[in-house]
């Protein structure tokens, strides 16, 4: 999961990344309206978390330009100091999916990128199941057949992207664009690298593969979807 | 002693008023009525003694009280008259029937008619008379005097004549007329008292609808303003809108405070968030003695400025509270800065910003309260120093009374100046910082307090420049009436 945090204090800015960034996420990050705006209409984002206050344009503004762009439904979390009633209404409004009030606890704001993610991709339960295969995305864990996979956070970053998706083809450009750090540009090999890495961990050499891949377009989890 | 009453002081007022008017009429038409029924009396007292006089008269010159006979036989004579005649030459004195056998005191001899009042030997009241006339001498008479060659002289036979009329029925008249004007006056003043209780009453409903209306507001309705309906009368209107404008002012009061509160709370809750997500950060894995210590210099490293800031912000509302006393000494204004430039050193260094001094020298030197100043000059040469790019240079120059801070802050217009002194305004590029929402709040603060000119402006080329004159003329304000 790529996630966009735009937030002006730079000691709360490199904390949340650096905690997402342990919860296997992608993160991006800018100190200002104008070039937070620029990475959200720029790059394909999972979630953007969204400070109010910023110098040079404001959240809102920020939101307010991204939400008149045709097709852009990236969910936004808005963090802010701001907490009366209208500042929320205001933020929610604007076009946020979601509101946080500063201080907040880290694990909130990552349940709430969690929750705004399985609601993207239409998955209301936490736990995701493809075949044997079951992904807990609270504690990051990946079983199959009763057994514990041990997962890198980019494996486990690549498979969640792929179980979201489950039954859709995926193609090695979003796969990139979601799961790797630097979505200036991309390798193909890079992305099959880590899909071989994948098959090998969850078995998928012993029989019939989870992981297909569909010729000249990219992979897919599970069957596909009618 | 009682709190003056305006439905009280109306009230006896106004009743006061009235009932003077009503005595003062009742006494006027009772003193008419007593005149012309006195009138009348008099008139009668003057008509029955012409008749008495003209039945004084002589015959074959002899004086004969022939209104003796005439009182026997005519009723006009009888009744309410009193009266008794004295011959002044002999003293004799003759009275009416009436009289019996009681007299009348013979009162002294007047020029002309005079009337008074007395009472009569048979204890009633009675109105008098008193005249002299002489005997009358009728052609009968002359003619008499004629044959018989007599020579009347009637002068010489003046007389005194006091009449009285009994006015016992005229007084039990004015008796019953006083009785009725004074029942009447009272009836009259007390349906008045009554008519003009209700009339202040209801004048001063208003006053009471207002009252209620403030005494039921709630403790987030004290500051509204009151609504003027149109049946508001009008001699209420102009305090009533003189109460809405204090009312506004109250609201304009405790809004300023609200918002700097929220302002205080919104600025403290970043810093406090990012001190809340290094520690989460540090306990969410096991790490080396080394991590900890440093995650925790970290977060104290957020926490210090941080510190400063509640600082700032309870120093600021202090000074907005007139709380702080001023201390005056006098110090070189070049002194100070380089004092307070010493300070910031690190800093400028550290972020890559030059900063340019006028020399230390001892002149201009300023009297004024030097903690304040110091603090004034500190948030200047921060603010210059935030907002300058990087490898930027801040100049501050000395001015004959004063100082002035420039420096390049490029996307700075003159509208962010125009909000730069307003607390928690985020200027331009710089970066978030705990304290740098309310330094120029705070020198706005502290040069009202001193009685410096602070001004701000941004040149074309996209400098901006603070100048900060002290003004000649006037010492610091007492803080009392900050």
């Amino acid at each position: 999961m790529r996630c966009l945090l735009v937030e002006d204090y730079t000691p709360l800015r490199e904390n949340i990344r650096e905690y997402l960034t342990t919860q296997h996420y992608v993160v991006d990050s800018s100190g200002t309206g104008d070039e937070g705006l620029w990475y959200a209409e720029n790059h394909h984002y999972d979630v953007i978390i969204l400070d109010i206050m910023l110098p040079n344009l404001n959240g809102i503004q920020v939101l307010q330009a991204l939400r008149a762009k045709q097709g852009n439904n990236v969910p936004v979390i808005v963090i802010s100091a701001k907490d009366t009633v209208n500042n929320r209404v205001e933020g929610l409004d604007a076009g946020a999916d979601d509101y946080l009030v500063k201080p907040f606890a880290l694990s909130e704001l990552a349940a709430r990128v969690r929750a705004l993610t399985r609601r993207r991709y239409g998955t209301l339960s936490p736990r995701i199941e493809v075949g044997p295969i079951e992904i807990n995305r609270t504690n990051k864990s990946v079983r199959r057949d009763d057994h514990n996979i041990q997962l890198t956070p980019r494996g486990y970053a690549l498979l969640e992207y792929l179980a979201l998706r489950s039954g859709e083809t995926v193609t090695r450009t979003e796969i990139w664009d979601h799961v790797y750090e630097d979505s200036t540009g991309g390798s193909s090999n890079n992305v099959d690298v880590y899909i071989g890495y994948l098959r090998k961990k969850l078995g998928d050499n012993d029989g019939e593969p989870l992981i297909q891949t569909v010729r000249g377009y990219g992979y897919r989890l599970g069957p596909p979807r009618e | 002693m009682s709190a003056p009453s305006i439905k009280r002081n109306l009230f006896l007022g106004t009743g006061l008023a009235t009932g003077v008017l009503i005595a003062l009429g009742s006494v006027l038409v009772f003193l008419s009525i007593e005149g012309l029924l006195r009138n009348a009396i008099e008139d009668k007292l003057i008509n029955h003694a012409n008749l008495i006089a003209v039945e004084t008269e002589f015959e074959e010159g002899k004086l004969i009280y022939d209104w003796k006979a005439s009182e026997e036989l005519t009723t006009p004579h009888d009744g309410d008259f009193y009266f008794q005649m004295w011959d002044l030459t002999t003293g004799h004195s003759e009275r009416s029937r009436s009289l019996g056998e009681d007299s009348l005191p013979r009162p002294p001899t007047p020029k002309k008619p005079q009337y008074s009042r007395l009472t009569l030997p048979n204890g009633e009241p009675a109105q008098c008379l008193t005249m002299t006339l002489t005997p009358f001498v009728d052609e009968d008479e002359l003619e008499w005097a004629g044959e018989h060659d007599f020579l009347h002289h009637p002068e010489t036979k003046p007389h005194l004549l006091f009449i009285c009329y009994d006015t016992r029925a005229l007084d039990r008249s004015l008796y019953r007329i006083r009785r009725t004007l004074i029942g009447g006056g009272l009836a009259t003043l007390l349906l008045l008292g009554i008519v003009i209780h209700l009339v202040i009453r209801r004048s001063l409903r208003p006053l009471q609808s207002l009252s209620a209306d403030l005494s039921s507001r709630s403790e987030g309705m004290i500051d509204q303003p009151i609504e003027i309906p149109p049946s508001l009368p009008v001699e209420l209107r102009p305090q009533t809108i003189a109460f809405n404008t204090l009312l506004h002012r109250i609201f304009e009061a405790r809004q300023r405070d609200r918002d700097f509160a929220l302002h205080a709370s919104h600025e403290l809750r970043t810093p406090l968030a990012g001190v809340q997500a290094t520690l989460e950060n540090a306990l969410a894995d096991e790490r080396s003695a080394s991590d900890y210590k440093n995650r925790i210099h970290q977060a104290l490293d957020l926490v210090i400025p941080l510190r400063d800031s509640v600082s700032r912000v309870l120093y600021l509302a202090r000074i907005q509270s007139g709380e702080t006393q001023l201390h005056l000494e006098t110090e070189s204004l070049p002194t100070l800065l380089h004092e307070t430039w010493s300070h910031h050193a690190d800093t400028a260094k550290r972020n890559s910003r030059h900063v340019v001094l006028p020399p230390a020298q001892a002149d201009p030197k300023v009297t004024t309260d030097l903690p304040l100043l110091r603090i004034l000059l500190s948030n200047l040469l921060d603010n210059a120093i935030r907002h300058s790019p990087p490898e930027g240079t801040v100049t501050i120059t000395l001015l004959p009374n004063g100082l002035r801070f420039t420096n390049a802050a490029p996307g700075i217009s003159q509208a962010d100046m125009d909000r730069a002194f307003e607390p928690f305004v985020q200027l331009g590029t710089s970066d978030h910082d705990p304290t740098s929402g309310i330094g120029l709040p705070l020198c706005r603060e502290i040069t009202k307090i001193l009685r410096i000119s602070l001004r701000a402006d941004v040149s074309d080329d996209e400098t901006v420049s603070f100048t900060l004159e002290f003004l000649p003329s006037q010492g610091p304000r007492d803080s009392a009436d900050s």
